[in-house]
């Protein structure tokens, strides 16, 4: 039995440090060896266990359906701002300071034109045009613009948007892709851009038998609300504005934990809520209203310039 | 079967007897010099304790940041037991803060002059007079200040990845997402209003700002930092082997690679789960300020599908940032870390192999103190290897190799210990010339920068001699201008006037103190001597001169000698 010399060592440590002029740690017991520590196998895991929602089934559909409405992201809105400045305020070659089109040089030091217009930062916008349509553009941001009134523009990542015919499935015209990346805002716009939008967006469609077809994978935080698109597909053949598959998801801000709206292979807006202990919060139904179909029509248009039924290109 | 306590207690009665014999037999260690002293055995030891005084002065110094006073010396000269007492009350000095700031630097290198982002993106700033530096340390100090608040008022270590308090000053909350709980100036407990998690300094801006991840990284490098700093784990430092991995012809293949190839997965298997965790700091452009001041909490799952694993903590599955954080501060090695680099920043080297016992020891202490570090400080300046000031008879070859004992004062100490002594500081354009080298001279003073310097110059060097002799000349001046010509509030010629010579009772008290309060030790004849012969001949230079310019050259060249002697840079 070993309580006693346990006991017996315990009460020395406890009388010997009492005796000596300055306790010192480990100076009789220099014996060579590793340093130990654990492995990190995992033995130590700590078991955590999820709070509560914070929200009501009712409550997610509530905030989903408020973000939705704002708009889905589309990269349109701030190329159009961002080419409008340089049309309509920049003093060419002199504010921004660059010879090149619809550039912003990167240097530290604003410019200020004589309308009241501020440009700062790195910005760089290219596109490709086909029948008088923008059909591809590259636009990259890390610049900031005042317009005259004091109003914002913040252009922080980066665009690329691209469009071309199809030629391989013959009931599909064209096909579209969005990568859409950064936040991007600007006070005096309207939609989802006037206020500054984060995201992490990828999103492809194609214009198949006369309507659209398409998909989203990513980020977005519509003004507060952070959504996470997990392979949320759409075609509007068969369901306009209701998924056929995928999940939405929503953060909890409160908890830092997300619910799951899984939509099953069903075209239908109505799925199964889970809350992120996997618990059932029970069925509920979104309704998307023309987000999606007005997101995808842009797409697939060139912003509305663009007949994808046309033909010709 | 219980012990049998008459045993016991013999025991006891035994132990507490040699107690009192203290005053007839010396200490562990020591041994009776002719003159019947107690005095170390050096002839037995591998590692010979500083004397108290020159102990007191490290202590100070690394605790501080500033020298011990006359006080406290004569303090600890009377009675060596003031020197535990003196460390409680370093601990729970205002200026410890402050100080681990700098130490802290040494490991986590955040403090660096030159971010992806520069003040003039902030129009709130961009034309604020000498901001720059103040910009710059700001943002840098951000994790530390947090980290030295956690130590400083002794709050568990877990807190430093568990809480949700921030630190922020005036700067940072201008333009960063950050509130402070204190509208007092300089920096005060704050907190993160953009929805980032409760991980403490995981939660840091500055340490994410400083550890970048460009869109493709995807936050592995963040997670060597993570490992680096807070499971003592260098994963850049092991070995790669190219000739087994495939063709990395472009992102995809190599992305693959990383899940797949054995090569690739002895570290990416553990890297990668964790870096899946941080992606509410992944943005889209790292050099804009509107990407990285925020966190971004809609990003929180993009990790699992950009590459391609559920985030985790070393195979523990984890939900989001905080639960990582929770597994990080239950592992075994954030504990032992904790313990190994507190050990190093007062060691001035890595624990080792032959240092197990000793860490085993204070990982006790860390453990029993309920993860509080001040009982971890206490005891690593406990240690022998702490409080060594000399080789003995027994030092090794390996003991020598291994050990500091003359450990370089570098930039940060210099100036701060500086300017306690005498007032002066040593500014240009707003920035501390010892603490930065876009104007300074940071890295020529020996001091960590975080980029180019990781580690603490360990001993002195042309540059560093260079910078430390026009600090000691243009700190000597100031205090002589100050203290000899008319000041209420002198700070080292207390006993002196202008009409002082050498020889006098007045001159000699003098330079004694000024040897205790530079160099910890008392002054002997011969220091005496060249001293008095150096205000001489520095006076005598400057004979032409009305008498009173002579006498404040003479006491500028002395100071200025005592500041550039070996006793005074090293601590």
């Amino acid at each position: 039995m070993t309580r006693g010399p346990s006991s017996l060592s315990l009460l020395l440590v406890l009388v010997a440090p009492s005796c000596v002029q300055e306790p010192e740690y480990g100076g009789a017991l220099e014996a060579p060896g590793g340093t130990g520590g654990s492995t990190g196998d995992g033995d130590s895991a700590v078991d955590i266990e999820v709070p509560a929602p914070s929200l009501s089934a009712e409550e997610v559909v509530a905030t989903v359906e408020a973000a939705l409405a704002v708009g889905i992201p589309e990269a349109f809105s701030p190329r159009d701002e961002y080419v409008r400045f340089f049309d309509e305020h920049a003093e060419s070659g002199s504010c921004p300071d660059s010879e090149l089109p619809y550039h912003l040089p990167g240097t530290y030091e604003a410019c200020t034109t004589d309308d009241g217009t501020t440009f700062f930062g790195h910005g760089e916008y290219q596109e490709d045009v086909e029948d008088d349509a923008v059909t591809s553009f590259y636009l990259l941001g890390d610049f900031w613009i005042l317009d005259a009134q004091g109003r914002r523009y913040d252009g922080a990542g980066e665009a690329l948007y691209g469009m071309r015919p199809d030629g391989e499935d013959p009931d599909t015209t064209v096909t579209a892709d969005l990568i859409f990346t950064g936040t991007w805002g600007y006070s005096g716009a309207e939609g989802w851009l006037s206020e500054p939008v984060s995201m992490a967006l990828f999103s492809f469609g194609s214009w198949t038998r006369n309507t659209w077809v398409g998909g989203f994978q990513g980020s977005v935080d519509l003004h507060g609300t952070s959504l996470f698109m997990e392979d949320l597909s759409f075609d509007g053949r068969y369901c306009t504005d209701a998924p056929v598959m995928g999940r939405l998801r929503l953060r909890d801000h409160p908890t830092g934990y997300w619910y799951t709206l899984s939509f099953p292979q069903q075209c239908s807006p109505c799925g199964e809520l889970t809350w992120a202990d996997g618990s059932s919060m029970g069925e509920v139904c979104v309704d998307f209203g023309t987000s999606v179909s007005d997101y995808f029509e842009a797409l697939l248009t060139a912003d509305g310039t663009l007949d994808p039924q046309g033909g010709g290109w | 079967m219980r012990p049998r306590l008459p045993a016991l207690a013999a025991l006891l009665a035994l132990s507490l007897s040699s107690c009192g014999k203290e005053t007839a037999t010396c200490p562990a260690d020591q041994v009776r010099d002719a003159a019947g002293e107690c005095t170390w055995d050096v002839a037995n030891l591998a590692l010979v304790p500083l004397d108290d005084t020159r102990l007191l002065r490290r202590l100070s110094l690394d605790l501080r940041g500033t020298l011990p006073s006359l006080d406290e010396l004569q303090r600890v000269q009377a009675d060596p037991a003031e020197l535990d007492v003196l460390t409680q009350e370093y601990l729970a000095s205002p200026e410890l803060e402050e100080r681990l700031v700098h130490r802290l630097q040494e490991r986590w290198h955040t403090r660096i002059d030159l971010f992806h982002v520069f003040f003039p993106e902030y129009p709130e700033l961009a034309d604020e007079e000498h901001i720059e530096y103040a910009f710059e340390r700001a943002v840098g100090e951000e994790p530390l200040r947090l980290l030295a608040h956690i130590i400083a008022s002794d709050r568990p270590w877990t807190d430093a990845v568990l809480t949700e308090d921030a630190m922020a000053d005036e700067i940072l909350e201008q333009i960063w997402p950050l509130e402070r709980r204190s509208s007092e100036p300089g920096w005060q407990l704050a907190r993160w209003t953009d929805g980032r998690p409760a991980v403490g300094v995981l939660a840091s801006n500055g340490l994410w700002w400083r550890y970048v991840s460009t869109v493709t990284n995807y936050n592995r490098l963040r997670v060597a930092a993570i490992m680096r700093l807070l499971i003592c784990e260098d994963i850049q430092g092991r070995p790669i082997s190219f000739a087994e991995l495939p063709a990395l012809a472009d992102g995809d293949s190599l992305e693959e690679a990383l899940r797949t190839t054995p090569a690739c997965m002895g570290c990416h298997s553990n890297v990668d789960p964790i870096a899946a965790n941080l992606f509410g700091f992944w943005v889209g452009n790292e050099h804009s300020s509107v990407e990285v001041d925020r966190y971004h909490t809609e990003r929180e799952p993009l990790g699992a599908f950009l590459m391609q694993v559920e985030p985790a903590w070393f195979g523990t599955p984890t939900a989001n940032l905080r639960e990582m954080a929770v597994q990080l501060a239950a592992d075994p090695r954030y504990a032992q870390c904790a313990v190994e680099s507190t050990a190093e920043m007062l060691w001035r080297r890595s624990p080792g192999l032959d240092d197990h016992a000793v860490v085993s020891e204070l990982l006790e202490v860390y453990e029993e103190s309920g993860s509080r570090m001040h009982p971890v400080y206490t005891a690593v300046t406990q240690t022998r290897r702490y409080r060594a000031g000399s080789f003995g008879g027994r030092a090794t070859e390996a003991d020598r190799e291994r050990e500091v004992l003359d450990r370089l004062m570098t930039g940060d100490t210099l100036s701060s210990a500086l300017e306690e002594l005498t007032g002066w500081t040593w500014t240009y354009e707003g920035f501390e010339q010892l603490d930065n080298d876009s104007e300074g001279h940071r890295l020529l003073v020996g001091t960590v920068d975080g980029n180019y310097q990781t580690r603490p110059q360990q001993g002195p060097s042309l540059t560093w001699a260079l910078v430390h002799q026009r600090a000691s000349e243009a700190a000597a001046a100031h205090v002589v201008a100050q203290d000899l010509d008319g000041g209420e509030d002198r700070r080292l010629l207390t006993r002196v006037d202008l009409e002082t010579r050498p020889g006098g009772e007045a001159f000699e008290a003098q330079l004694g103190d000024l040897a205790l309060r530079l160099w910890g030790l008392p002054l002997d004849e011969a220091r005496l001597g060249t001293l008095s012969e150096l205000w001489t001949a520095a006076s005598e230079a400057e004979a032409g001169e009305a008498g009173h310019d002579a006498a404040r050259a003479a006491w500028a060249a002395v100071l200025t000698a005592m500041l550039l002697d070996p006793d005074f840079g090293r601590v």
